[in-house]
């Protein structure tokens, strides 16, 4: 069975961090990592961008709103990546996949850091 | 390997909100920095033990304004509160506190905090002193070594400039739309000094002074996180990640300054050139272009370039025509100087730039520049002096030292070498060539940048030479208040305004008596309204500016001048609501023109009747909340 984790922290405090003590996380990180890459475990892994560089497609309405999204009341259901031009590609992409399925909303936020991994889908 | 300090930084993440509430609540610095501090150190004991809070900003509020009115308390002999050690946490106390400082209080407060540290009646270097040490939470003792100056000149600095503040009176209430923009406009100035003081240091002192670079983007970030929409804001945020990505390679090891050109492009942080880039394409959707977002998008276009020589000049030249246009100023037009350089060579750089030699007399770069373009052309003697005025004038030793391997050289062969200039092609650049990957950048499809930025209109392709540093410091300038204050004829209609009439012919003639001249938020707005209001007939429009304001409309109504002008907070001139007058209209038909400014939006504050002096007098609130009387003497 493939897991999601989804990482929540605070943003304004990850942020605040010095680049020596982002690097001693990242490292730390990697440590338990590396150990899920080799039993062939570790899917793909993202890091994303400070919600600052997020924008947000409300489906209905087909409106655009800067920032990340911040109601609570929708749950997360899961999750697309996709090789996108710029903003106005990815929100076109949005739209279409709106069209499909309406209702809620997609913020697109550009990921900042992004391991392939190797886990195959469905082997467990 | 170094400890991530959780609690340390929440507690600088929490800070710039909680010193704002507290300032808010307390509205005196000194007393919000102390409750601060005592409830930062009150964190320190229990956070350990009982977990962090949920909402850090909150507890430090809550709990800060506790010890505050708990000293107050316990000097006039009263109960005290109850130990927040007991609370875990303040799950309860938040709830209460939760209609007072939501999302919106937050922002204003943290504004405001940021405006007065940034107040324009503070030189720059308070300004800066102060938001590092009040928002930042800075030692004085850090802040003096990244000014390199000693602690004692540093603490006299940043209470001065508390002093001065203090008698600024601030407003405490919530500000409206206008002063808002004033405030982040002032806001944004400021940060943008906190970076430049960082970015301008030399390589000795980098270590000290990169804490400021880093500082101006967190508050940057922060900034935009409270106002999201804001597009300069995500352009100022742009600018300064995309300026910052370079930090590792603008230095060698020696301490030098190395050009754009030469800089190692490896070194180059990718995740915030990506960050950058992000912004940028977030910034250009809202299509309010400003000084901020052009600066953005010319280092999107150097951070774009895998190799010097892919570097879009002809786009960074149309952005930076549109740079003149948005923020004219004798440093930007050195810029396109730079790039005739690079087009159509020294002399005719040469001759852009003679005539501000007066208004640049003062400027590094505008020396450098100078000897550079005199030593191609082989006026090696010229080319000596003006590189000793640089010299003089070098903000680091950094500086001076890159003139001064110029002047070296022309020294030893005394040929026309054209070293300043970025345009060198015939210097390897094998380092750049072997970089292995491209940068994770936008592909060239779809519009680019600097079309959605630059004016319709066509411009002389005169593409610009990366002179690293030169924004920075050009920025630098542009920040410093009324020093970029555009003169009449050179303030340009934004894109796809109308300028109705065309500023040009002779003056109209100004009609009646003293002729009112309203300052209004939307003086383009409140002319058309009052051409379906009261008939009114425009005669004369100075050009809108990229925030569709103008300096002037004069417009005819009933036989006589009335005169407008938009509000320039920069400048002096905030909006204020308009009282203790009222336009007064002696018509031949009182109900016809009433009844047209009531179709055409106008408020009724008093109906038309019939009045004890004789007139049918009615008076009306226009949406610009001017009031206007307006009246007819009935014929017997």
């Amino acid at each position: 069975m493939l897991y999601a984790f989804l990482c929540y922290n605070n943003e304004a405090a990850v942020c605040s961090w010095t680049k020596e003590e982002d690097d001693a996380v990242m490292a730390k990180l990697d440590v338990v990592h590396q150990k899920l890459v080799k039993q062939g475990r570790f899917g793909p892994a993202l890091r994303l961008m400070p919600t600052t560089a997020a924008a947000t497609l409300i489906k209905e309405k087909d409106l655009v709103l800067d920032g990340p999204y911040a109601e609570t009341k929708e749950a997360l259901l899961g999750f697309y990546i996709i090789d996108c031009d710029d903003l106005d590609h990815a929100l076109s992409i949005a739209r279409e996949l709106a069209d499909a399925n309406p209702g809620g909303a997609y913020e697109v936020r550009p990921v900042r850091l992004f391991l392939p991994g190797d886990a195959k889908v469905g082997q467990a | 390997m170094t400890e991530v300090d959780w609690i340390g930084a929440a507690l600088t993440a929490a800070r710039p909100q909680a010193v704002a509430a507290l300032l808010r609540y307390f509205r005196d610095l000194d007393t919000a920095e102390e409750a601060f501090q005592e409830a930062s150190l009150r964190a320190l004991k229990t956070w350990p033990q009982n977990g962090p809070p949920r909402d850090p900003a909150a507890w430090l509020i809550f709990v800060g304004r506790n010890v505050a009115i708990d000293s107050v308390r316990k000097r006039s002999r009263q109960e005290p509160l109850p130990d927040e050690a007991l609370l875990s946490d303040l799950e309860d106390a938040e709830a209460g506190m939760a209609e007072r400082i939501d999302e919106s209080h937050y922002s204003d407060d943290v504004l405001r905090l940021l405006f007065v540290c940034g107040h324009p009646e503070l030189p720059a270097t308070q300004q800066i002193a102060l938001a590092l040490r009040i928002v930042s939470g800075l030692s004085v003792p850090q802040i003096a070594r990244a000014f390199l100056v000693s602690e004692a000149a540093m603490e006299q600095r940043i209470t001065r400039a508390k002093r001065r503040i203090a008698g600024a009176n601030v407003p405490f209430e919530a500000p409206g739309a206008p002063e808002r923009a004033e405030r982040l406009a002032a806001v944004a100035a400021m940060i943008y000094l906190v970076f430049n003081e960082g970015y301008s240091a030399g390589s000795g002192e980098v270590s000290a002074r990169a804490t400021l670079c880093g500082e101006a983007i967190r508050l940057a970030r922060l900034l935009l996180r409270l106002f999201p929409a804001e597009p300069e804001i995500m352009g100022l945020l742009a600018l300064l990640v995309l300026q910052h990505a370079r930090a590792a390679a603008r230095f060698d090891a020696n301490g030098s300054i190395v050009l754009l050109e030469d800089q190692d492009r490896t070194l180059w942080d990718r995740a915030k050139i990506t960050e950058g880039l992000a912004l940028i394409d977030k910034a250009v959707r809202h299509r309010r272009r400003g000084p901020y977002q052009i600066q953005a998008a010319i280092a999107a276009l150097h951070a774009r370039a895998a190799r010097p020589q892919d570097t879009d000049w002809a786009q960074i030249d149309v952005l930076y025509a549109a740079l003149e246009e948005v923020q004219p100023s004798p440093v930007v037009s050195l810029n396109r100087a730079v790039a005739v350089s690079k087009v159509r060579g020294a002399e005719a750089a040469l001759r852009m730039i003679e005539p501000l030699s007066t208004r640049l007399a003062g400027y590094f770069h505008f020396h450098g520049l100078h000897g550079a373009l005199l030593q191609e052309l082989g006026r090696n003697e010229e080319a000596r002096a003006a590189f000793g005025r640089a010299i003089a004038l070098a903000n680091s030793p950094a500086e001076a030292a890159h003139i001064r391997m110029h002047l070296d050289r022309l020294m030893a062969d005394g040929a026309a070498s054209k070293r300043f200039l970025p345009a060198c092609r015939g210097r390897t650049c094998s380092r750049n060539s072997s970089a292995k990957a491209e940068l994770p950048l936008r592909r060239n499809s779809g519009p680019r940048v600097s079309d959605r930025y630059a004016a319709v209109r066509p411009r002389i392709i005169t593409p610009f030479t990366a002179q690293e540093d030169f924004m920075a410091t050009q920025a630098k300038q542009a920040a410093k208040p009324a020093t970029n204050t555009a003169s009449l004829d050179q303030s340009c209609p934004a894109e796809g305004m109308q300028t109705p009439p065309e500023f040009k012919g002779p003056h109209p003639q100004v009609k009646g008596g003293p002729a009112p001249y309203l300052m209004v938020d939307g003086a383009a707005k409140a002319a058309e309204f009052y051409k379906r209001a009261f008939g009114a007939e425009e005669v004369r429009r100075y050009p809108l500016d990229d925030r569709g304001r103008t300096m002037h409309v004069h417009l005819y109504i009933n036989g006589g001048s009335l005169m407008l002008s938009d509000c320039y907070p920069e400048h002096g001139h905030p909006w204020k609501e308009p009282q203790g007058f009222s336009l007064h209209l002696q018509v031949d038909d009182v109900d016809k023109w009433w009844d047209r400014a009531i179709k055409a939006g106008a408020e009724p504050r008093m109906p038309v009747q019939l009045m004890f002096w004789g007139d049918r007098y009615g008076q009306l609130r226009d949406p610009f909340g001017i009031v206007w009387s307006i009246a007819t003497t009935p014929n017997k």
